[in-house]
């Protein structure tokens, strides 16, 4: 009988615990009197390999337990259950990293300790789709660390909780706290942002007016509720905004400071630097004028900052393209990079409604995308165009994730991930992030017209790194090696070399934990054959090149 | 123009040469693929080209203020600039002036962050090419103020004007950029080695449809460890790996197969030349992160002829000019990274003896809006560039200057410089000197023809 380990665990648990079927939803309950069929191991083979697809898509890579879980409770069951998780909080850690350290006031702890905050959560923390989708969104709603807050680790990591607290709220609250955050002050320079001065040629500031609107709203041109671009009579499409629109939002955020800051105090930065709270209003700065917003709203004269704030924001919240432009590349960051228009149209209209008449509702929105047909059975309708390149990072969680690693000294020590990756949490090269939504790599997929937005990051220097980072990490990484330093982080492979003298067994395990059920008989095939040329080795070294040579394979960083 | 048959001798006789002396310090494991492959590429060498050139492109990313980089210095220019710029104008007393060989409309001055620019600039080896943006066709102020629709879509927007710079199709979503483009044209068959080099990652510029760009950090390039061709004993592992990349079904994973095939080969071909390199004895300045790039730039330039393309176009880029805060601080900064980068790099193309081959020049999102936000500035369109090299004709501010009163007919509104000169005649002259001929100039910039093209003198 070929069956995983995993499934191995699982058969036991099923049949003594639960009776047959594993049912969707049914907590672990004692056996009832009734004796329960056995269940058929091809069941349980594409239930895992379903569960651990979705754990692509949803997790920051499946492992054996996560796998579990989501068999037992089924794929809707699962995404509930995680919908009503609390948070992990970046903050907190950073925040014991400091009393660890002793660090008060205005010094911080290094960088290393907000990455390691990351993988901390990313790794071990039980709120995975929340998480999942707060890194998603720090793809989208862009702050950097290269900025001038650079050594700020704590509002750095306040600014990821506003992303990973509100992943499942309401857009609408998310997109003000963002706005509020000081972090996002200081990196768009909303902070001290202050009314016009004509005489001496001073308007207000732009930026974060423009790039609020063109990457985390609305986009540059009208879209269609599929994420299409409307097109006007000459077919050309539509923008969204021009000049005077972007100056009545820039008009709208002035006179905005540190929490704490006053009128008499409004310009000087390092007295009034608070970024533990959101920013606050100075109305002596604030232009209160009126103003012209998105589509000919117009904000009336006389207001406070705070009116004015809030008029605006509904103002784009209620603006048709969100719910397009945000499901799209949600989409794409968790599913796919080349979404059907009526996939799109699916999720954009539960953002438009959730079904009892709230607009953003973003726990909605991502059950949507997760459980909807072409997320779920995409691979085999389309299966040439189908999927998405992995993110570098996520490769890496994966790794970690599918064989249970620890760092012997409990400190997840990788503080310049992008080193290897190309990219690190909040720490893009701007406000545009690592990579386009609509970007095309050279070659055959600009050929088919193809998005593939990861592709940029993958250029000659990072592909190498990154493929060594996994051989560093899989040869090297793992505790068979003794004397290994206590800063290692290490993976545990005794369920696999427990295998290894069972290649087509090993093999089955191995696709349900990294291929999510993918492995063609053609890459089995070859698969095996190469593992038998390793017989004359160690069982270590057999399985460690047998996972090396998976995760380096096109096959496995498509996820598909 | 054909070159020499001369210089053609000379440059298979240095093929050869330079083959002989990589062997011998890279011994001959590592040497035997780009033995073959520079081989090959003798042995096809066309004799289209048969001298040298390479562009060197400096994207300043974010968008440089440049209107306060070319600054008035007489009495009445300054005060229409300081009253426009208010806390934010450089000192009249601590600019350094500049003499442009050609008339311009006022007297200019340089930052004193720009004391190396002006070095370059008195000795003939830089000019400015002033006021130039993307444009869809020449466009007055009055014929935008009755239709916005004259200018290129998305003016202002970051990426948008990136892309245009990159593409020099503003009127068009397009997926190839001006170089790649050429290099579509114009690569040697023979190298696997793209035409398009950047030391700063992909990019829409060097984007073909049917040629790639390679890409290298400033450390070089960077090689694959457990799957190193070269190394004996990863044979099993990579035998495995190759079946892997040939066994690719969807499109997805082609594409990735594509990618990190040509990285595996490519990697090694340009870390084997760079082993023939040597060191030069320019000084650079430390921690100037435009300087490292350009020094391995430099580097690639010394072993051009094992490359395999005698038309070389470089990427590298400075982030930051995105000065909306602290300009006053910032940029200043920026400023001083660029002019010292450009001089060491200069040094050390001319020591190695290539100035005239070399033509270094830049590129930027947009310049700013002449008025501030009180610490900083927005986005606006037109803006002035930078050319160097020993073939450039220095010592000139090219273009027409734009007026710096609020409200005058170069001001689209609050200090957004309408362009006098497009981004294709910008690249049309630079691509003209690279070796094009009118025809492949009208090929790779399809809305020339809507300019003057031969308006901007930059080459003597």
């Amino acid at each position: 009988m070929k069956k995983s380990v995993i499934l191995s665990l699982l058969v036991v648990f099923l049949v003594s615990a639960c009776g047959g079927g594993g049912g969707d939803g049914v907590p672990p309950t004692p056996p009832t009197v009734e004796q329960p069929d056995p269940p058929t191991t091809p069941n349980l083979d594409v239930q895992a390999e379903e569960a651990a697809r979705l754990l692509n898509q949803a997790s920051f890579g499946p492992s054996p337990e996560s796998i579990e879980d989501v068999m037992q409770l089924g794929v809707e069951g699962w995404i509930q259950q995680q919908l009503s998780m609390t948070p992990s909080s970046h903050a907190e850690f950073v925040r014991t990293a400091r009393l660890q350290e002793g660090v008060t006031g205005n010094d911080n702890v290094s960088r290393e300790r907000r990455i390691e905050a990351w993988w901390e959560i990313a790794l071990l923390g039980d709120d995975q789709l929340r998480q999942r989708v707060a890194f998603a969104l720090s793809e989208i709603m862009v702050v950097s660390e290269n900025s001038v807050f650079a050594e700020d680790t704590l509002g750095i990591a306040l600014y990821y909780d506003i992303l990973a607290r509100n992943a499942f709220g309401n857009y609408r609250d998310l997109l003000e706290e963002v706005t509020l955050s000081p972090i996002m002050g200081l990196y768009l320079s909303m902070l001290g942002n202050q009314r016009p001065n004509e005489v001496r040629n001073i308007r207000p500031d732009e930026n974060f007016a423009r790039e609020a609107m063109q990457l985390f709203s609305i986009g540059l041109v009208e879209l269609n509720n599929d994420g299409t671009p409307q097109l006007d009579s000459n077919g050309l499409e539509i923008p969204t905004y021009d000049q005077d629109i972007i100056e009545g939002f820039a008009r709208v955020y002035t006179g905005w400071n540190f929490d704490g800051a006053t009128a008499q105090s409004f310009n000087f930065f390092a007295f009034n630097y608070n970024t533990q709270e959101p920013m606050s209003p100075i109305e002596a700065f604030h232009d209160d004028g009126e103003k012209t917003l998105l589509n000919d709203f117009v904000v009336p004269a006389g207001q406070t900052a705070e009116q004015d704030l809030a008029m605006a924001l509904d103002n784009i919240f209620n603006h048709a393209n969100v719910g397009p432009f945000i499901s799209q590349q949600l989409i794409q960051r968790l599913v796919t990079s080349n979404p059907t228009p009526a996939y799109v149209e699916r999720v954009a209209s539960v953002f438009n409604d959730d079904g009892s008449g709230e607009r953003g509702n973003l726990g909605a929105v991502v059950s949507a995308i997760l459980l909807d047909e072409e997320a779920r059975s995409g691979n085999t309708e389309f299966p040439d165009t189908f999927g998405k390149l992995r993110e570098p990072l996520l490769i890496a969680t994966h790794l970690w994730r599918a064989f249970s690693a620890v760092s012997p000294d409990g400190i997840f020590s990788l503080g310049f991930p992008e080193f290897f990756f190309n990219q690190a949490p909040l720490v893009a090269p701007s406000v545009f992030n690592f990579f386009s939504p609509s970007f095309m790599p050279q070659g055959l997929l600009a050929e088919q017209g193809l998005f593939a937005p990861e592709f940029q990051i993958a250029t000659d220097t990072f592909l190498a790194r990154q493929n060594n980072f996994l051989s560093f990490s899989v040869f090297a990484g793992h505790n068979q090696i003794e004397n290994q330093t206590d800063d290692r982080i290490l993976i545990d492979l005794s369920d696999e070399i427990a295998l290894a003298n069972s290649p087509d067994d090993l093999l089955t395990h191995l696709n349900i934990l990294l291929m999510a059920g993918s492995l063609s008989d053609s890459m089995r095939e070859i698969l095996l054959v190469g593992y038998e040329q390793t017989a004359g080795f160690e069982p270590i070294d057999r399985v460690t090149n047998l996972i090396f040579l998976i995760m380096s394979s096109p096959q496995y960083v498509i996820q598909k | 123009m054909k070159h020499s048959s001369k210089y053609l001798l000379n440059r298979r006789n240095f093929l050869r040469q330079a083959l002989c002396s990589t062997a011998g310090i890279t011994g001959m494991s590592s040497v035997g693929g780009s033995l073959a492959l520079a081989n090959a590429a003798l042995a096809q060498s066309s004799t289209r080209f048969d001298d040298y050139r390479a562009l060197v492109c400096i994207f300043l990313f974010g968008g440089n203020d440049s209107l306060n980089m070319l600054v008035p210095t007489d009495n009445t220019e300054y005060q229409i600039y300081q009253n426009v710029r208010q806390n934010l104008a450089f000192a009249q007393d601590s600019l350094l002036p500049i003499n442009p060989l050609n008339g311009v409309d006022y007297n200019l001055g340089l930052p004193s962050a720009m004391s190396s620019v002006q070095s370059l600039f008195g000795s003939g080896r830089l000019s400015f090419v002033s006021n130039v943006g993307p444009l869809l066709a020449p466009v007055t102020k009055q014929e935008l103020m009755t239709n916005i629709g004259l200018a290129p879509p998305q003016l202002f927007s970051h990426n948008d004007q990136q892309d245009n710079w990159h593409t020099s199709r503003p009127d068009v979503p397009a997926v190839t950029g001006w170089a790649g483009r050429m290099a579509d044209l114009i690569a040697e068959q023979s190298s696997s080695l793209p035409l398009n080099l950047s030391i700063n990652g992909n990019n829409l510029m060097q984007t073909g449809a049917s040629t790639a760009l390679f890409s290298l950090s400033s450390q070089g390039p960077e090689q694959f460890a457990a799957l190193d061709p070269q190394q004996p004993f990863n044979d099993g592992r990579n035998a495995v790996f190759e079946q892997l990349l040939a066994e690719s079904s969807s499109v997805l994973e082609r594409g990735y197969s594509q990618i990190i095939n040509r990285a595996m080969s490519n990697n090694i071909l340009v870390r084997d030349v760079l082993e023939s390199s040597v060191q030069s004895n320019t000084v650079y300045p430390a921690g100037n992160r435009l300087a490292d790039q350009l020094e391995i730039v430099a580097r690639l330039i010394s072993v051009e002829q094992l490359l395999g393309q005698p038309r070389q176009v470089y990427f590298v880029g400075l982030g930051g000019w995105d000065t909306h805060d602290q300009q006053a601080t910032l940029h200043p900064q920026l400023l001083t990274t660029l002019s010292e980068a450009l001089a060491a790099f200069q040094q050390n193309i001319e020591q190695l003896g290539m100035s005239d081959a070399v033509t270094t020049f830049t590129m930027s999102d947009f310049g700013r809006t002449l008025t501030s936000n009180g610490d900083g500035t927005d986005h606006g369109w037109g803006g002035h560039q930078l050319v160097m090299g020993g073939a450039v004709q220095g010592g000139q501010v090219l273009g027409r200057l734009p007026a710096l009163e609020l409200n005058s007919g170069d001001d689209l509104d609050d200090g957004r410089i309408i362009p006098t000169t497009s981004v294709d005649q910008y690249i049309a002259s630079l691509a003209a000197w690279f070796g094009l001929t009118v025809n492949e100039l009208n090929a790779v910039l399809p809305n020339l023809n809507r300019f003057d093209a031969d308006s901007l003198a930059i080459f003597s």
